[in-house]
């Protein structure tokens, strides 16, 4: 059949066999059941056993292009410290991630927190690793002003100098300056435990070092945001997004198998 | 000690091939031949090791493909990083035409900044593949997901692929491109394509202390298997 | 030559740079981590500067593209207004205002978005070209491909948990295997490439080889 000749032709009727598939639960979702990782339990474990009073740094390392798998995982994991009796500093080394730390507190309740005492918005830190670095060697050397410009003399920042006053870190991650680099800049040198919220093709690669306890939990694409939503209760867009997800993969199936169907086919002649 | 006892030595060490950097010379000549421009570049990031071994691969391509006569392209873009990156990008390519003695081959209009956002950059690399109908693709250092498309469409206008494949995308890039540097092969790309005794000797170097590592490895594994595990505390793991 | 244009001169600041860097990370010298902590904020200011060159050569470029008309030169004026535009808004609102909001909101956030879902297509049509049953290894690689494929589906535990046992077990061992080797020989790598640059035997990042052809 001529519409089946040439990888051309071909890649074109996989593009648009996915997109059907995937656009069908966009529009109808069904609500398949989701199982739980272990990573998944022990990052919000380790969220959970966090002492009273502690600091947590939350950063942003994405931009746009990935928010659609990590909106879920920030969103969920944003709301559950605002339940907590921790203190925590959202900012971010990449130059989009600022304006999504602000879009997601327009998705949570911050309930009895205050801005300043309990939670602040320190925006965009220059230098990507380097940056890091200076962040936890003298905090207060590259950091004078919050995301809206305000001085951050009288919050809470002023006890954190830095990266032993930091007592747990959460890297949500596209790529560079994520939680590798948190963990050679905190975990390493003052042993602060570092969380990953990692898009799906960086699992693989932050697996290893969660394995070897140096990444103490993982929160894997959209699945992980899922996960996260049912362990704290509070569906959303992540549960959505499963069954998006199911149908993507099974896309992936159905073109390997017709792959293999004309590739036998072809030998065949 | 392996860097220095190559200096010594007559020969160049003994060092196996690495069907990526070799075929990066086929990669020139088929472009010379078909008068097509070969498009080298060199990532995301700051001066980091896969950056840095990147521009010794860009320095590298353009020197050959001054000897040829073909043009190249070096997109710099992707992220805040690689605008420090980019002054020393320019200065390489300059170089090597300079080197090959081609400067007035140079067109610094090729060394082209795109963008600072990772995929308009891709989606720019994207138009001047197509646009330009570029005869190679040479992508080395770090890349996100968008090495999938780029490789995807170099090698839909018949382009030869040869991509480094970072731990996050090594299995979709090698599914498409031609050929994969893995790891440490593009990190040893300055010293593989210098042919310098003693660069070369330093990988031999690298090799003994991943030697070690084994050792340690085995020795460590029948250590904790036995009960005796009296490497943890040694090392201070 | 000018002699602040020699290599020498840059392979050496590079060499006691990163001294400098090695001392203070193993030994806790007082007056070295000011030294570092200023190198590193000098760093981060440099890096700031690199984006307004690089910005300059953007418009250099595009502009050139606009002047002579070549191929595709409407794109390349939309780039050079909407850079321009956005750039202006921004030193006029600051990052936080409405108009900044609006654009990044509008414009940006959804094209990086629709980029990077693209990539499940080139991901699919990778999958449908190069998971074929040729040989002994691409059918390994097809069979585990299929595993991890249903083990990351959430679905794929509920049909059948052993595909979650099974996916499991390949990311905690061959995987992590390989993927620890991987880094573990990068790791190797880097520090020989750090040593080369660090006495001044690799240089080829700084500017050509010096081998000028006659």
């Amino acid at each position: 059949m001529s519409i089946l000749k040439g990888y051309e032709n071909q890649k074109r009727l996989v593009y648009i066999m996915l997109f059907i598939l995937v656009a069908i639960p966009y529009f109808k979702p069904i609500g398949l059941p989701v199982a739980i990782n272990d990573y998944t339990r022990d990052f919000y474990d380790t969220l959970v056993e966090m002492p009273e009073g502690s600091t947590i740094l939350v950063h942003y390392g994405f931009e746009a292009g990935a928010w659609g798998e990590l909106e879920s995982q920030c969103v969920s994991v944003a709301q559950h410290l605002m339940k907590l009796p921790v203190k925590v500093i959202f900012c971010s080394t990449w130059g989009m991630g600022p304006p999504f730390i602000e879009r997601t507190f327009d998705y949570i309740n911050v309930g009895s927190k205050v801005y300043g005492e309990d939670y602040i918005n320190i925006g965009y830190i220059p230098g990507w690793e380097t940056g890091v670095a200076a962040l936890a060697n003298d905090f207060h050397s590259i950091v004078s002003v919050d995301y809206f410009g305000d001085s951050i003399d009288g919050t809470f920042l002023d006890d954190v100098n830095d990266g032993s006053d930091i007592d747990l870190v959460i890297a949500f991650e596209c790529g560079s300056a994520g939680s590798g680099t948190f963990r050679q800049q905190y975990q390493v040198p003052f042993g602060t435990p570092v969380l990953s919220g990692a898009i799906g093709v960086i699992v693989p690669g932050v697996v290893p070092f969660y394995n070897s306890g140096h990444i103490s939990g993982i929160l894997a694409s959209v699945r992980g945001g899922a996960e996260y939503e049912i362990l704290t209760k509070n569906p959303g867009k992540g549960v959505v997004g499963t069954d998006v997800l199911t149908f993507a993969h099974v896309g992936v199936i159905i073109a390997v198998i017709i792959g293999n169907i004309i590739y036998f086919r072809e030998r065949g002649k | 000690m392996s860097m220095n006892s190559a200096s010594k030595s007559a020969e160049s060490p003994y060092i196996r091939r690495v069907a990526g950097l070799d075929a990066i010379e086929e990669a020139i000549e088929r472009a010379a031949e078909m008068n097509r421009p070969i498009l080298s570049g060199y990532g995301l990031g700051t001066f980091n090791p896969s950056t840095l071994a990147a521009l010794s691969i860009v320095g590298y391509v353009t020197r050959n493909a001054a000897r040829t006569g073909s043009e190249i392209i070096v997109p710099a873009g992707g992220d805040l990083g690689t605008s420090i990156v980019y002054p020393q990008a320019i200065e390489t390519v300059r170089s090597a035409y300079d080197d090959e003695g081609k400067l007035e081959d140079y067109n610094p209009e090729n060394v082209v900044f795109l963008s600072e956002s990772q995929f308009a950059w891709a989606t720019a690399q994207i138009g001047m593949i197509h646009e330009r109908n570029v005869g190679a693709l040479i992508l080395t250092g770090g890349y996100g997901p968008e090495i999938v498309a780029l490789s995807e469409e170099a090698k839909s206008v018949g382009s030869i692929v040869i991509v480094s494949g970072g731990l996050y995308s090594l299995c979709a890039t090698a599914c498409i491109a031609d050929y994969v540097l893995i790891g440490e092969e593009q990190i040893a790309a300055g010293a593989y394509l210098s042919r310098d005794p003693l660069q070369i000797g330093s990988i031999r170097g690298q090799d003994w202390g991943r030697l070690i590592a084994i050792a340690l490895i085995l020795i460590g594994v029948i250590a904790k298997t036995v009960g005796f595990d009296f490497l943890t505390p040694l090392l201070g793991l | 030559m000018a002699w602040y244009k020699r290599r020498e001169i840059s392979m050496g600041l590079t060499s006691l740079v990163i001294l400098i860097f090695l001392i203070d990370f193993n030994l806790d010298i007082p007056t070295l981590k000011a030294v570092t902590n200023n190198l590193t904020t000098w760093g981060t200011v440099i890096g700031a500067f690199a984006i307004g060159l690089g910005y300059i050569n953007m418009y250099q470029h595009y502009g050139r593209k606009v002047q002579r008309k070549t191929p595709g030169w409407p794109y390349a004026l939309w780039l050079v207004i909407a850079t321009t535009v956005v750039t202006l808004v921004g030193a006029w609102q600051g990052r936080t205002g409405d108009l900044m909001t609006f654009f990044y909101d509008s414009f940006v956030g959804p094209l990086d978005a629709t980029f990077y879902s693209i990539a499940i297509f080139y991901m699919a049509s990778a999958a449908y070209r190069a998971f074929k049953f040729r040989s002994v290894e691409s059918t390994i690689l097809l069979t585990c491909a299929f595993i991890m494929l249903l083990k990351n589906a959430p679905i794929g535990e509920v049909i059948w948990p052993g595909f979650g046992t099974i996916g499991t077990w390949l990311m905690n061992y061959p995987v992590m295997g390989v993927s620890r080797g991987i880094t573990l020989s990068t790791t190797l790598g880097s520090v020989a490439l750090g040593l080369r640059v660090l006495l001044g035997k690799e240089y080829s990042y700084l500017a050509g080889t010096g081998e000028r052809k006659e």
